[in-house]
């Protein structure tokens, strides 16, 4: 061999060794089989939590917050890293939890209240069923509606005889905010207008601040954050809440004791029990919406023993004094909480819809966005 | 292959049509807001690259061509610097796009990270003309820095869709 | 009040948080540096390493990122043409010609001075704003943001040399292209094609790199010659462009300003501030206009002050409602909120004020920080202007495909952007403008919810409301003044049209 075929052949080889050597995390190839001898089941594993959000809003900060709990409750102390697969409104992220592993147990998914309702009303695109998971937990979390002083809303009562346009506004006019411009709707107000296209909490509690809506709606937790303040302030007043959803009743928000919910506000201002079509959506949607408002899910054939780890530790989680502190400390409130069971079937009653009643959703949608 | 005049033109009435297509559809769904704004830039898309292309065509029969004017734009140009053989730059503007279409469809067989050094590897090698040496080193140091990248800032890396091996 | 910020002062100076600074800024430096990678990535990785982080070190730690962050991009932006991030691609427009006629670290050392100034003043202006804050943001309601929108569209298209026509062309390709995905008002899909990838529409990040970055390199590749021969001032070049800030110091002091007031207006993304600015100096400017875009230093120093100054501005809202004015603003209320640090009115309070100023504090240290340590690295990194492509563009490519995938973490993001360049070079060649693309697109999704809510909340009176008379006027002043343009191109359209001339304007 010459010296430069040697040289040539020498540095190949030497490449090719580098290449194979290096390289380590750089492919997406998952942790192997799970060992099924002794010791915990995710013992030196790595769950991956899929979130279907952008990094650094709510549900992403509270997400990590739970995942650095499970870490530590979870038997074997498996490492819970977050993965943000924003797209398509949540359906991406749980796509991809569709296509996981199902059985080594080893992703777990968020998924908020809308994507349930979406499973429903905005089904183009999804490729999964959420029945085929258990949910580990389910974080609930409240909507509060709120009137602008600067417009002349002072209490729940001057709904009725307000004499301008009554402007609400949302920010996009799915499954979720349908019901609450129904439940609006049906108050009575003489000259109701849904505004929808402001593009988040912070840009709908302004305008209400500016008097451009005369009531806007936010996450109970937006509200105790940012919205508290103005209130104190006078500036904004709190009107109702959406309410959560207990044995097929909306009951009032923990976070907003005084406040009703909407139903309640409808038989106070106009005398009628809140029944029909619309209010049992309302029952339906808001079960999703709130009770539901952050879900963690889990294959539902999973091997049991990677259940029976989660399942055992998230109850941990939520008796932990800190973890609740520190939730509180970021959402404003203490979360209700519904564990394993209670919650698949808070999810199941959020899903019962009749055929008829899915249609009256589409229906209202199409006809209140070509007002 | 015809001159960038020819092109200009073409390209014009290519976006007229897309324009034209997008007038189509939001007309067709203008009774819900939702196609308001897409139908009234449609409309105005028409129009602009409707006179876009017959002021372009009149100038092309004239004699003259199009796209000689300044235009401010940002980036590196293939004229700048001194000016090569045309012949020259078009081969060399055709093998970078196949190059370019090149890297994903390896990195669809093969996991990105070896398909992006094998493709480095190859560009500097065939487009680069460069020796052995340079390109065994640059794309080893390049392959370690790639590497530390993507472990330190969480990178993703694309799977390999077709054969599934990461 | 001065106690809060001598008690801010300290915060921030004690050795643990001043360490949790650096590393901000350095990995915001490397961010920058590598065209594509952008704020965005190096924040969500910091996110899980402040579960439990004081807050003076967090915020040092995430705002040293953001500022460090517009001041790295500058190098590629300059150096190759690339730009190192969306906010950085106006700065190409003069920054590389000036590296092609060896000036490149003559521009390096602008673009830093007029950074830490920019960033300095912008960080003065949060303080000073924030106070103020409130008539402000709620004074300013969707029929002004619509106008401003329209306003910033103006600028772009009169900046444009050239034939009218493919501006605006290119302009409405833009806002056609933000038309893709669901419309917030009444949540349908438009223009998907059934595309679940498409459903949210195509990310700015995605465009950016596929519009400018990857055709930039490759006609780089294509030229196969370094971007310039030699250097014309090998030592002290970037002293010389220190100086050249000072000399010019309307422009710096102005666009800061112009920075941080953009930055405080919720809905005028990052990525049209630096346009603005340009394009307002070059209207503003009485000597030597034509000079921009051939390499014009005030042309860099314009968009480079206003990159950072907006920081400080972007902040106002941020902190003030939580209204997040960008997407890393986005991220960094997700880790103020896990630090436990109370965002929105209560910040006003007596005892939170001393929060305000650990912002301000950290944002003029992390600006003069970045600067220094980039102006020193400016003199070796020029030389990268001296040496041909093959050395570094295929490395480039790579990295910016994979930037590319990060955005949505899809196939579907490293289809579009090979696509996108394919198609954006062609652009190039038939010599339509790119920029009025980008505009129209970061501009077109926001126009058109403002005009949607202005409308069906005001009727047509919010033409009459007087902040939108004022700035209607500016939009149609600005147009007038961009036609007329002292070569009478109007008349020579005009002309054009009937008489079938090439109308071509230097």
């Amino acid at each position: 061999m010459s010296s430069k075929t040697r040289f040539v052949s020498g540095s190949a080889l030497s490449v090719a060794a580098i290449l194979a050597l290096t390289g380590c995390g750089v492919t997406n190839q998952q942790g192997g089989a799970v060992d099924s001898g002794e010791g915990p089941y995710y013992e030196g594993q790595t769950i991956t939590m899929i979130v279907p959000f952008d990094a650094g809003g709510a549900s992403d900060t509270f997400s990590r917050l739970l995942a650095t709990y499970l870490t530590e409750y979870v038997e074997g102390n498996p490492e819970v890293v977050v993965e943000n697969v924003p797209g398509g409104g949540q359906k991406e992220g749980l796509n991809q939890f569709e296509r996981a592993d199902h059985e080594n147990g080893l992703t777990l998914a968020m998924a908020s209240g809308g994507i349930i309702a979406s499973t429903l009303f905005d089904t183009e695109g999804i490729q999964f069923d959420p029945t085929d998971y258990e949910t580990l937990a389910a974080f609930g979390g409240g909507m509060t509606i709120f009137g602008s002083v600067a417009a002349g809303v002072e209490s729940l009562e001057d709904l009725p005889t307000f004499d301008q346009t009554f402007f609400y506004g949302g920010m996009e006019l799915n499954a979720s905010e349908s019901v609450r411009v129904f439940a609006l709707g049906e108050l009575s107000i003489p000259d109701f207008a849904p505004l929808m296209g402001y593009d988040g909490g912070g840009s709908i509690t302004t305008a209400v601040m500016r008097g451009e809506l005369t009531a806007g709606n936010s996450t109970s937790s937006h509200y105790l954050n940012n919205v508290l303040p103005l209130e104190e302030d006078g500036e904004i007043i709190p009107l109702m809440t959406q309410g959560y959803v207990k044995d097929g009743e909306v009951v009032r928000d923990p976070a907003f004791p005084d406040l009703p919910t909407m139903p309640e506000a409808y038989e106070e201002l106009t005398g009628e029990a809140a029944e029909g079509t619309g209010w049992d959506v309302y029952r339906a949607v808001t079960t999703a919406q709130t009770n539901l408002l952050r879900n963690y899910w889990i294959h539902g054939d999973a091997d049991d023993a990677a259940k029976a780890a989660l399942h055992e530790a998230i109850t941990e989680v939520v008796a932990d004094e800190e973890f609740l502190a520190e939730a509180e400390k970021l959402l404003g409130e203490v979360p209700p909480v519904l564990l394993g069971e209670e919650a698949d079937a808070s999810l199941a009653a959020a899903r019962d819809l009749s055929p008829e009643q899915v249609d009256w959703v589409n229906d209202f949608i199409d006809a209140a966005a070509t007002r | 292959m015809p001159s960038l005049s020819v092109i200009r033109v073409i390209s014009t009435g290519v976006v007229f049509l897309v324009f034209l297509g997008a007038a189509v559809i939001s007309l067709g769904g203008v009774s819900s807001p939702t196609y308001w704004f897409p139908a009234f830039i449609a409309i105005a898309g028409v129009l602009a690259s409707g006179y876009s292309f017959g002021h372009d065509l009149s100038a092309i029969r004239a004699g003259e061509s199009v796209v000689d004017g300044e235009v401010t734009d940002l980036g590196a140009s293939v004229e700048d610097g001194e000016p090569q053989d045309s012949a020259v730059v078009r081969r060399r503007v055709r093998d970078w796009i196949l190059w370019l279409i090149a890297l994903p469809l390896l990195s669809l067989v093969l996991p990105f990270f070896y398909a992006s050094l094998i493709w480095v590897a190859a560009v500097l090698r065939f487009a680069g003309k460069r020796t052995w040496i340079f390109i065994a080193v640059s794309v080893i140091t390049f392959g370690v820095v790639l590497n530390v990248l993507i472990v330190l800032l969480a990178i993703h890396v694309p799977p390999a869709l077709i054969t599934g091996w990461g | 009040m001065f106690e809060s910020a001598l008690e801010a002062l300290q915060m921030i100076l004690s050795p643990q948080n001043l360490l949790w600074l650096v590393i901000g800024v350095g990995i915001g430096l490397i961010l920058g540096l590598i065209p594509g990678l952008g704020g965005i990535t190096g924040m969500a990785v910091l996110l899980p390493l402040i579960v439990g982080m004081d807050p003076a070190s967090g915020i040092g730690m995430l705002i040293g990122l953001n500022a460090a962050t517009t001041i790295g991009d500058t190098f590629p932006s300059v150096l190759m043409g690339v730009p190192g991030t969306a906010a950085s691609q106006a700065t190409v427009v003069d920054g590389y010609p000036m590296a092609r006629k060896g000036l490149a670290n003559v521009a390096l050392g602008a673009a830093f001075t007029s950074n830490m100034i920019g960033g300095i003043i912008g960080a003065i202006a949060l303080f000073l704003v924030i106070p103020l804050a409130r008539p402000i943001i709620v004074g300013i309601g969707s029929p002004q943001l619509f106008m401003l929108s329209l306003l910033g569209l103006a600028l772009v298209i009169v900046i444009s040399r050239g034939a009218l026509a493919p501006a605006l062309i290119t302009g409405l390709l833009g806002m056609l292209l933000a038309m893709i995905g669901s419309a917030n008002m009444t949540g349908d899909y438009r223009f998907t094609g059934g595309v679940l990838y498409l459903f949210d529409g195509i990310d700015l990040a995605v465009l950016a790199i596929g519009l400018f970055a990857i055709p930039s390199v490759l006609s780089l590749l294509v030229q196969g010659e370094a971007v310039s021969k030699g250097m014309s001032y090998t030592r002290g070049g970037v002293l010389r462009g220190a100086r050249e800030v000072f000399r010019h110091k309307r422009v710096v002091v102005g666009n800061s300003l112009l920075g941080t007031a953009l930055g405080i207006i919720p809905g005028i993304g990052g990525s049209v501030i630096d346009w603005i600015a340009y394009g307002a100096t070059k209207r503003m400017v009485k000597k030597d206009r034509d000079n921009f875009g051939k390499g014009d230093i005030r042309g860099v120093i314009a968009p480079e002050a206003a990159n950072n100054a907006k920081d400080g501005g972007v902040l106002v809202p941020t902190l003030m409602f939580g209204i997040p004015g960008s997407a890393t603003a986005a991220i960094l209320l997700g880790g103020l909120a896990t630090m436990g640090v109370a965002t929105g009115p209560t910040i006003l309070r007596p005892e939170n004020i001393y929060l305000i100023f650990v912002f301000v504090w950290t944002l003029a240290m992390a600006n003069a920080l970045g600067a220094i340590a980039s102006a020193s690295l400016a003199g070796p990194l020029s030389k990268l202007s001296l040496l041909k492509p093959y050395s570094y563009a295929p490395f480039l490519l790579v990295v910016m495909v994979l930037a590319a995938y990060q955005s949505g973490v899809h196939w579907g993001d490293i289809v579009t952007v090979v696509v996108l360049a394919l198609l954006s070079w062609g652009m190039q060649a038939i010599k339509w403008p790119r920029p009025p693309l980008i505009i129209g697109f970061v501009l077109g999704q926001g126009a058109e919810n403002y005009l949607w809510i202005s409308v069906s909340r005001y009727d047509w009176s919010w033409l009459t409301q007087p902040a939108t008379v004022i700035l209607g006027v500016l939009v149609i002043a600005t147009l007038v003044a961009g036609f007329a343009n002292g070569s009478g191109r109007l008349t020579r359209l005009a002309s054009s049209i009937l008489t079938r001339q090439k109308v071509n304007d230097a």
